[in-house]
């Protein structure tokens, strides 16, 4: 069923949901409006208090999410060029594709530590193909450094800035996986129809389309807000 | 009061405390406001909520941001109102089980007895009534916004309390679960 047949079905059924307009309710609205001759200060403080509690919520959320994106997207620029200077053992410009990418459009040029002997290095198993990490803690180009330093070369991080607001705060990242068998990124237990269809989806199938293809190792992901 | 008046004018005036300006308001949006209430609620819950909707609108007018349709922020009431009268009932039954008396399937026929009285008065079934008890509760409301009010997604969130990708979403998974109902 198409969406007009859909959208006038549902109109229809609406219809027979019998709301007519009643004096009598009016009546009532009237007669209690008319105990408040002057706007109640309460009614406003009120709404205003709603108000603040929605957007101090809707800040913390935002906050919390841009950090772990900002962290995140320390990660991705060191990656490459531990990956590209394991490789050649000598820094390596940045791969052409990934220069060319639309989206993603810079890259950290970061000296990388590779000998460290840290106890706190993370081990590559540590860390998925593609999978993204949150670090809370995390954030600026120093800390890129930082995570240089603790995690081992054999570890991509590839660190991409993007305009995040495609992808919604309050839906499930964590969904997004790359498959095992054909190595698209995806959305665990939907279809490619489904995922395409998703907010974010676009940026994320280019984020991995222009990485995929010059990284072979275990890659951090991180993202980090325009 | 003329009723060729645009809402925007009705507003302006209500806000200095014009009560006439206000009922004419009242009675443009009344069915929008009450059929939103039906969709979750008795008739004798929905009616008791629009007046409830109404005269919080009244209180708190001058909060009201002239950059959004009326009805848009009458709507984002009468979604403040549901869910303060669903947490209330919460409240009630779960101090009611508390007290040993069960009467939560009681509460919860009475809930669905509006869509249910529909679904079987009626030789067809009624769409409303499979959304009401396939979908969540946002689903419907999402559903019912874009569809029967035929609000934007942007107005929606503004409903909703939520981002407009958050909306998108939300408005895509409900589709989706219709869909499966609808073949």
């Amino acid at each position: 069923m198409n969406e007009k047949n859909i959208k006038i079905l549902l109109q229809n059924d609406a219809k027979r949901l019998n709301a007519e307009f009643s004096e009598d309710l009016l009546g009532r609205i009237m007669t209690e409006v008319q105990r408040f001759p002057v706007f109640d200060a309460s009614g406003s403080d009120r709404v205003e208090s709603e108000r603040k509690r929605f957007f101090s919520r809707s800040f913390l959320s935002r906050a919390f999410f841009y950090s772990g994106m900002v962290g995140a997207s320390v990660l991705l620029g060191v990656g490459l060029w531990l990956m590209t200077n394991a490789q050649t053992g000598q820094n390596v410009s940045v791969p052409q594709n990934v220069h060319q990418a639309s989206r993603a459009d810079r890259l950290f040029e970061i000296p990388i530590s590779v000998n460290s002997t840290d106890e706190s290095v993370l081990e590559a198993e540590d860390f998925a193909q593609g999978e993204t990490v949150e670090l809370w803690e995390l954030s600026g180009l120093q800390n890129v450094r930082h995570l240089s330093d603790v995690i081992l070369p054999e570890i991509g991080i590839v660190c991409l800035r993007h305009s995040l607001d495609l992808v919604d705060v309050e839906d499930k990242t964590e969904d997004w996986a790359v498959s095992d068998e054909d190595g698209e990124l995806g959305v665990s237990g939907e279809s490619a129809e489904v995922a395409e269809e998703l907010p974010g989806a676009e940026l994320l199938a280019d984020i991995w389309s222009c990485t995929a293809s010059v990284l072979s190792a275990p890659v951090l992901w991180v993202f980090e807000e325009e | 009061m003329n009723s060729l008046q645009s809402d925007q004018v009705l507003v302006e005036a209500v806000k200095v405390g014009d009560s006439a300006c206000f009922e004419e308001l009242v009675r443009r949006y009344q069915t929008m406001v009450l059929r939103y209430f039906l969709l979750h609620h008795s008739r004798e819950d929905a009616l008791d909520l629009t007046q409830e909707t109404f005269l919080h609108a009244w209180k708190s007018f001058q909060t009201y941001d002239s950059r959004w349709r009326f009805s848009t922020w009458l709507l984002a009431i009468a979604h403040q109102q549901n869910a303060l009268f669903f947490r209330n009932q919460s409240r009630s039954i779960q101090s009611k089980i508390v007290g040993g008396d069960t009467v939560f399937s009681e509460l919860e026929a009475k809930e669905h007895s509006s869509f249910q009285e529909l679904a079987t008065s009626e030789e067809n079934q009624n769409l409303w009534a499979v959304i009401r008890e396939k979908l969540t509760q946002e689903q419907a409301e999402v559903l019912w916004l874009f569809y029967t009010e035929e609000k934007s997604q942007m107005e929606i969130a503004r409903v909703l309390n939520r981002t407009v990708a958050g909306v998108k979403t939300l408005l895509f998974r409900a589709r989706q679960s219709l869909q499966k109902f609808l073949k």
